[in-house]
C-alpha cells in the first residue's frame, strides 16, 4: 500500500504585499530541496501565512470537516477565499502563488490568485500523458488521482492530518474518528467511498427513525392524555401521569448509569492489565533473585537432591514454605546459619573441610541486594494493581447492579403505565382512531428507517472487517517506526499500541470495531507503563510530539519515506532541554529518510531547536541556505523596523551557533 | 496435567513446556464442555506463561506430589527445572480423583492433549503455544491480555476453539469429527507451525 505524498520542491509568490522580497528579487521564490527548512520571523511577519499559501495553493479554498460519523453532510468545506486578500491593502488584486509539488514520478505545478484563490492553471509532468487543467473540479479529481487515493475528499483529509501540521490542526492520535478516516482513506482507497456512503446511511437512518420516533412519543402522549381528558376517573389519570413521570426519570437514570458502565468497563480493563503484568513482573523478579541465591549456595547445595536444592532454595528466596504455605522465617534463618557454618543443609551435620563454602564475594552480595530490592518493589506493585483491580471491578459490580436495579424499575413502571392506560375509557372513539391510524403508520416507518440503518450496518461490517484487517497488517511495521523515533525523543518509556476501539456510528444501533492505535508511557509517579487513551493525560508537548512522531511514522510506512512535513511552531512547547531532542528529531528524519521536505515556521528563539535542527549543515553559511528569512523577505512589521538591528543580530548569532 | 503427561512419556518436563501445555489445555478445554482453570493470559514476547501455576507447581513440590528431577543455572535470569510426577505420593490422591465424573472426564482430555503435545518436539513446544490461534491474533498487541474465556465466551470469544470447530468444514460429507479428532488435527497444525 503506497500513498504518494508530496514533495514540495518550489514556492513563488508575486506580487503580494506581505512579501516584497528584495530590489533584485522582488516577491518570494523559494527553492525546497530534501532535508529541514526553517522559515524564521517574528511575530506578524507571515510565517504562518506562507505555510498556509502552500497548503492552499495545493488544496484550493477547502478544508476537511472535523473527524467524525456524520450522515449527508460533506466531507469537503469551503474557507474563505479572500483569506489572504484581506491582510493586504491591494486586496492582493495581482497577487499570485505558484507551487511545485513532486508525487512519486509525477511533478504538479499549480497556479492560483491570492484575491479569491482561483485556479489559474495546473499542469502534471512525469505521467503520461501530460494532464493540464483549469478548473476545480478536475484538479481535485487529480490531486486524489497523484496521490493514489480515490477521492479528493481523502486527499484533503491525508494533507490535513499528516503533511500540515498547522496552528488549527485536530489531533489525530488522539482522536478514534480521525484515525478511522485516515485508515480508511489510505488502506481501503477504492471502498473509502461505499464506507463513506454507508456510514452516511446508517447515520441519517437512525437520526430519521429517532426523529419519527419523537413524534411518535409525542402523539402516543398526546392520544394519551385525549384519553385520560375522557377519563371521568381523576384518580386514574394521576396515577397515570405519576407512572408515565416514573419511566421518564428511570430512562434519563438508565442512560446514565450505561455510560457509567462503559467508563467502568475502560477502567476495569486496563487494571486487569496493569495486575497481569504485575504478577508477571513479580514472578520475573523472584526467578532473578533464585537464580542469585541458587549461585550463591552452589557449594551448600552439594550432596543435596534437586528436590531438597528447589525446595530450600524456595525457602530461603521467599520465606515461604513450600508444604504448608506459612512464612518460614525461622527455617530459613536455620538454613542460612547452617550454610555459613559450613554445615550440611539437611541434618545440620559438620562437613568436612574441602567442602569448605566459598566465601561469596561483595559483587555477587551487591548483585543479590539489588535483585531482592526488586522483588519486593515488585511485589508491593503487585499488592497495588490486585487492589487497583478489585476496586474497579468492585465498582463495575456495583454500577453493573445498579443499572440492572434500574431497568427493573423501567419496566416496572412502563408496566404500571400500561396498566393505568388500559383503564382510560375512550369517549371520542373517531378521532382516538385517526390517531391510532397514524401511530401505527409512524411505527411502521420507524420500522422501515431501523431496517435501512440495519441493512447499512450489514454491508458496512464486512468492509470495516477488510479494513481491521488492512490495518493489522502493517500494524508492526508502524509499532516499529514510530518506536525508532520516539526512544530517542523521549526521556520515558513510550510504545505505539495496536489497541481496536468499539464504538457506534448511529446513536443507536450496533457497536462496531474501529482500528486504532493508542499510547503507553510510563509514569513519572509509578514508572509502570499506563495507557494514555486521551490527549488530557499527557503533557502539551509529549501530546504534540506523540503526534508528530505517529504522522512521522505513517509517511514512513505508507509513503515509502517520500514526503514533507509543514509544522507552525515546533518550538513552541518544548523546554530548553527538549529543544535539542525536538532539533535532533527533524534532523534525523530528514537524513534517514533522503526523499523527505521538512518546513517548520519558528520564531527567532534562543536554544538549541534551530541548531540542532540544522546541525548536518555544519558552517554558518551552510545554515544560512536552509533559512527562509523573513525578516529581509517580508514586509517589516512596526516592532521589526524599530529593532531590526537586534533582530538582524540575534539571527546571526542563531546560525553562528553549531549543534552540541 | 502431570498424571496425563506421565502416562504418554511426556516428563520430566521443563517449565516453559509445562506452561506451554497448561496453555494448550485451557484454550483447548472447551472441546470437551471443561471449564479453562484461567480464562486468560498475558502476551509477552515469549510464549504464555501463568504466575498462578507456578505458585500451584511450587506447592506440589512441597508437598511432595511433584519431584524436581533437575535444577540448573539456565541461560537466561532463571533456573532451569524439570519436574515429574512422584507416583508413591500422588496414587492414592489420584485414585480418588479419577472417581469424580467431572475429574474423569478432565482426565481424558487431558490425557488426548498429552499425547498429541509430546509429539512437538521438546525444543519448540513454547513455539506451538506462540503460533496458536488465541495467542497470536494480530488484534492483540504485545503487553495486552489474550482473552479465551474470561470475559469472552469460552467458545464463540475463544480463536482456538472455533479454529478446532473449523475443521469440520474440511472433511467429506457424512463424516462427523469427533472432539479428540478436532482436538489432535488443531495440535498437529500448531506442531507444523511450530516446526517451520
Amino acid at each position: 500500500m503506497t500513498i504518494r505524498f508530496p514533495v514540495f520542491q518550489r514556492l513563488d509568490i508575486d506580487e503580494y504585499q506581505l512579501y516584497p522580497g528584495v530590489p533584485d528579487s522582488p516577491g518570494l521564490h523559494l527553492d525546497f530541496t530534501p532535508g529541514p527548512w526553517i522559515v524564521l520571523g517574528v511575530n506578524g511577519l507571515g510565517k504562518s501565512t506562507l505555510l498556509l499559501i502552500l497548503k492552499h495553493v495545493l488544496t484550493g479554498p477547502a478544508r476537511i470537516r472535523g473527524a467524525g460519523f456524520t450522515g449527508d453532510r460533506s466531507d469537503v468545506l469551503p474557507v474563505d477565499p479572500r483569506f489572504f486578500a484581506v491582510r493586504v491593502g491591494d486586496n492582493a488584486h495581482a497577487a499570485v502563488a505558484t507551487t511545485e509539488v513532486r508525487f512519486g514520478s509525477a511533478v504538479l505545478k499549480v497556479r492560483r490568485r491570492l484575491s479569491d484563490l482561483g485556479l489559474v492553471e495546473a499542469t502534471v509532468r512525469g505521467i503520461d500523458p501530460v494532464e493540464q487543467v483549469g478548473d476545480e473540479e478536475s484538479y481535485r479529481a487529480l490531486i486524489a488521482k497523484i496521490m493514489g487515493l480515490s477521492r479528493f475528499e481523502d486527499a484533503l483529509r491525508v494533507l490535513d492530518r499528516v503533511t500540515f501540521y498547522l496552528e488549527a490542526r485536530e489531533p489525530l492520535l488522539w482522536n478514534l474518528a480521525a484515525q478511522f478516516e485516515l485508515f480508511r482513506a489510505i488502506l481501503t482507497p477504492d471502498k473509502s467511498e461505499e464506507l463513506r456512503r454507508l456510514e452516511g446511511d446508517i447515520v441519517s437512518a437512525d437520526s430519521s427513525a429517532r426523529n419519527l420516533n419523537a413524534v411518535l412519543y409525542k402523539l402516543v402522549n398526546r392520544r394519551d392524555t385525549q384519553q385520560a381528558k375522557q377519563d371521568s376517573a381523576a384518580e386514574t389519570r394521576a396515577r397515570l401521569a405519576k407512572a408515565t413521570a416514573e419511566v421518564e426519570s428511570s430512562e434519563a437514570e438508565e442512560i446514565k448509569l450505561q455510560h457509567a458502565l462503559e467508563a467502568a468497563e475502560e477502567r476495569r480493563s486496563d487494571a486487569r492489565v496493569e495486575l497481569k503484568r504485575a504478577d508477571r513482573a513479580a514472578d520475573e523478579a523472584a526467578q532473578k533473585y533464585e537464580e542469585i541465591k541458587f549461585e550463591v549456595l552452589r557449594h551448600a547445595f552439594a550432596g543435596v537432591s534437586p528436590n531438597e536444592q528447589y525446595v530450600f532454595l524456595k525457602i530461603i528466596s521467599e520465606r515461604v514454605c513450600l508444604a504448608c504455605g506459612n512464612g518460614a522465617e525461622a527455617a530459613a534463618e536455620e538454613l542460612e546459619r547452617r550454610r555459613s557454618e559450613n554445615r550440611c543443609l539437611v541434618c545440620g551435620s559438620q562437613r568436612h573441610s574441602q567442602d569448605k563454602v566459598v566465601s561469596t564475594t561483595s559483587a555477587m552480595q551487591a548483585k543479590a541486594a539489588e535483585a531482592f530490592t526488586a522483588l519486593q518493589t515488585a511485589r508491593e506493585a503487585l499488592q497495588d494493581a490486585g487492589e487497583k483491580y478489585r476496586a474497579s471491578e468492585q465498582h463495575y459490580r456495583s454500577v453493573e447492579d445498579n443499572l440492572e436495579i434500574v431497568r427493573r424499575r423501567v419496566d416496572a413502571s412502563k408496566r404500571d403505565a400500561r396498566r393505568w392506560r388500559s383503564k382510560l375509557p375512550a369517549q371520542d372513539q373517531a378521532a382516538l382512531a385517526r390517531d391510532e391510524d397514524r401511530i401505527e403508520t409512524l411505527r411502521r416507518e420507524v420500522l422501515n428507517f431501523r431496517k435501512e440503518r440495519d441493512d447499512a450496518e450489514e454491508k458496512i461490517a464486512i468492509l470495516l472487517s477488510e479494513l481491521k484487517a488492512a490495518t493489522e497488517s502493517i500494524r508492526e511495521n508502524l509499532e516499529d517506526k514510530f518506536q525508532t523515533h520516539a526512544q530517542d525523543f523521549f526521556a520515558e518509556k513510550v510504545r505505539l499500541v495496536y489497541a481496536p476501539r468499539k464504538d457506534r456510528i448511529g446513536q443507536g444501533g450496533r457497536v462496531f470495531e474501529f482500528p486504532a492505535f493508542e499510547i503507553e508511557l510510563t509514569s513519572g509517579a509509578t514508572g509502570g507503563n499506563f495507557v494514555r487513551r486521551s490527549a488530557s493525560q499527557v503533557s502539551l508537548s509529549q501530546r504534540e510530539y506523540l503526534d508528530l512522531i505517529f504522522r512521522m511514522s505513517l509517511v514512513e510506512t505508507f509513503g515509502s519515506a517520500s514526503g514533507s512535513f509543514v509544522v507552525d511552531g515546533p518550538e513552541g512547547s518544548v523546554d530548553a532541554v527538549f529543544a535539542e531532542k525536538a532539533g535532533n528529531l527533524f534532523s534525523a528524519l530528514a537524513k534517514r529518510t533522503s526523499g523527505l521536505t521538512v518546513i517548520l515556521a519558528c520564531n527567532i528563539v534562543d536554544g538549541a531547536f534551530i541548531p540542532h535542527t540544522l546541525r548536518a549543515y555544519k558552517t554558518p553559511d551552510a545554515r544560512s541556505g536552509r533559512v527562509v528569512n523573513l525578516i529581509d523577505l517580508a514586509a517589516p512589521t512596526a516592532a521589526l523596523v524599530a529593532l531590526q538591528n537586534e533582530y538582524r543580530f540575534a539571527v546571526d548569532k542563531i546560525l553562528a551557533q553549531d549543534a552540541r | 496435567m502431570f498424571a496425563a503427561l506421565e502416562r504418554v512419556g511426556g516428563t520430566p518436563i521443563d517449565t516453559r513446556s509445562l506452561h506451554a501445555f497448561a496453555f494448550f489445555a485451557n484454550v483447548l478445554s472447551p472441546l470437551w464442555d471443561l471449564h479453562p482453570l484461567e480464562g486468560s493470559v498475558l502476551k509477552e514476547s515469549g510464549s504464555p506463561y501463568f504466575p498462578a501455576l507456578q505458585r500451584q507447581l511450587d506447592c506440589l513440590v512441597g508437598e511432595g506430589f511433584i519431584i524436581v528431577e533437575s535444577l540448573a543455572r539456565g541461560t537466561t535470569d532463571e533456573l532451569e527445572a524439570k519436574f515429574r510426577l512422584s507416583h508413591e505420593r500422588a496414587q492414592p490422591v489420584l485414585s480418588i480423583v479419577r472417581m469424580l465424573p467431572d475429574e474423569a472426564s478432565a482426565e481424558g482430555f487431558l490425557t488426548e492433549l498429552a499425547d498429541a503435545f509430546v509429539e512437538i518436539r521438546p525444543d519448540r513446544r513454547d513455539d506451538a503455544a506462540v503460533a496458536d490461534a488465541a495467542y497470536s491474533d494480530p488484534a492483540v498487541a504485545q503487553g495486552r491480555i489474550v482473552d479465551f474465556a474470561e470475559w469472552v465466551s469460552p467458545t464463540k470469544g475463544n480463536a482456538a476453539w472455533n479454529t478446532a470447530q473449523q475443521f469440520q468444514k474440511y472433511v467429506p460429507v457424512g463424516v462427523t469429527l469427533s472432539r479428540a479428532e478436532k482436538l489432535v488435527m488443531y495440535m498437529r497444525l500448531m506442531k507444523r507451525r511450530a516446526h517451520g
